[in-house]
């Protein structure tokens, strides 16, 4: 007799359940939205600041203000141009930024080894381009932010 | 599975606060919590979604606080529980939940009239009673678990089964339903 009530309820209850859980779908209010709006801001301020603007191009303005500052320190701001490494030292952004200006060639008489042994030839020429690409770098980090939020312009 | 995925959204959420994986959390579980609260109201809607939106902006504060010892359903059920029990206590004495139950969830292909008699056989049952038989009957949870939801002891939650179980039986029988003809 117990038993048989116990089912009897059960089955009276997930009937129930059925019914409720269409009623709640049917309703459409947007319920996520309205906690999501009114839950605390406790993003992480590491998080936060690591996907905001400032941070790249902070990071980006550090690097080369090192690198620039090491080679002046050294007495010797050439060594920068002159030195056939420098490249394999610079970032990976910067050398497919080198990349692209080289595709730019028409004739295709350049290549980056060619590119770079005329940059390594003509110091004042390394330096026009060495500063130009930085220059195109912090522009290019100030147009588009390397942000990683869905919610912001990136590219 | 289910729980697995649960803890690796909630690492998320601890570790970088991350309020995407909250909200895919809820959405895995708002069905069943706003459901199960809207048991415990007596079919009343509104009351029942402020609840359970109370509930959900407490587990977000309180999430570092979940030790993984039960499963996060256990918890999440524990605290809709203690966020239904703290409005009953707050509203005042002669405010029933049935005066303010306008607006009830129903579904509209569905069989209202049962809906409403289970609604009101619920209501027949004592506060416990109702938290127990619901968790029961239409959460399938088992009895240890509801026993660590309500926060009383296994035996007691039988006994409020039992009684609940009778009570409701009856109220439904008074009410047309006749148990025998089920098979």
């Amino acid at each position: 007799m117990k038993n048989k009530e116990d089912q009897w309820l059960h089955q009276m209850m997930q009937a129930h359940r059925k019914e409720l859980d269409m009623g709640i779908k049917q309703r459409d209010d947007d319920f996520t939205s309205k906690v999501m709006s009114q839950l605390p801001r406790k993003e992480s301020r590491i998080v936060e600041f690591l996907e905001t603007k400032l941070f790249w191009n902070g990071l980006l303005c550090l690097c080369l203000a090192i690198l620039i500052g090491v080679t002046w320190m050294n007495g010797n701001l050439s060594a920068l141009f002159t030195h056939d490494a420098w490249l394999s030292s610079v970032s990976f952004r910067m050398k497919q930024i080198l990349n692209i200006l080289l595709q730019f060639n028409p004739r295709n008489t350049l290549s980056i080894d060619k590119g770079i042994l005329l940059l390594t030839s003509i110091p004042w020429l390394k330096s026009i381009v060495l500063i130009s690409v930085l220059l195109a770098v912090a522009l290019f980090e100030w147009k588009n932010p390397w942000c990683m939020r869905k919610d912001k312009n990136c590219f | 599975m289910s729980n697995l995925a649960d803890i690796a959204l909630i690492t998320q959420i601890i570790t970088l606060k991350s309020p995407r994986a909250f909200k895919e959390l809820m959405e895995r579980h708002q069905n069943d919590v706003r459901r199960y609260l809207l048991n415990l109201t007596g079919g009343n809607g509104s009351l029942a979604d402020d609840l359970a939106q109370e509930c959900f902006i407490k587990v977000y504060q309180c999430l570092e606080s979940f030790k993984q010892l039960a499963s996060f359903k256990s918890w999440l059920y524990r605290i809709a529980t203690n966020c239904f029990y703290d409005y009953l206590r707050s509203r005042k004495p002669h405010e029933n939940i049935e005066d303010t139950s306008a607006e009830l969830i129903i579904n509209e292909q569905s069989n209202v009239g049962q809906q409403m008699d289970i609604n009101g056989a619920l209501q027949v049952l004592t506060v416990t009673e109702r938290t127990c038989v619901t968790l029961f009957y239409m959460e399938d949870m088992k009895i240890d678990k509801i026993a660590s939801i309500t926060d009383i002891p296994n035996n007691t939650v039988k006994s409020h089964l039992k009684r609940g179980r009778e009570k409701m039986a009856k109220f439904l029988s008074e009410n047309g339903y006749d148990m025998s003809r089920f098979n």
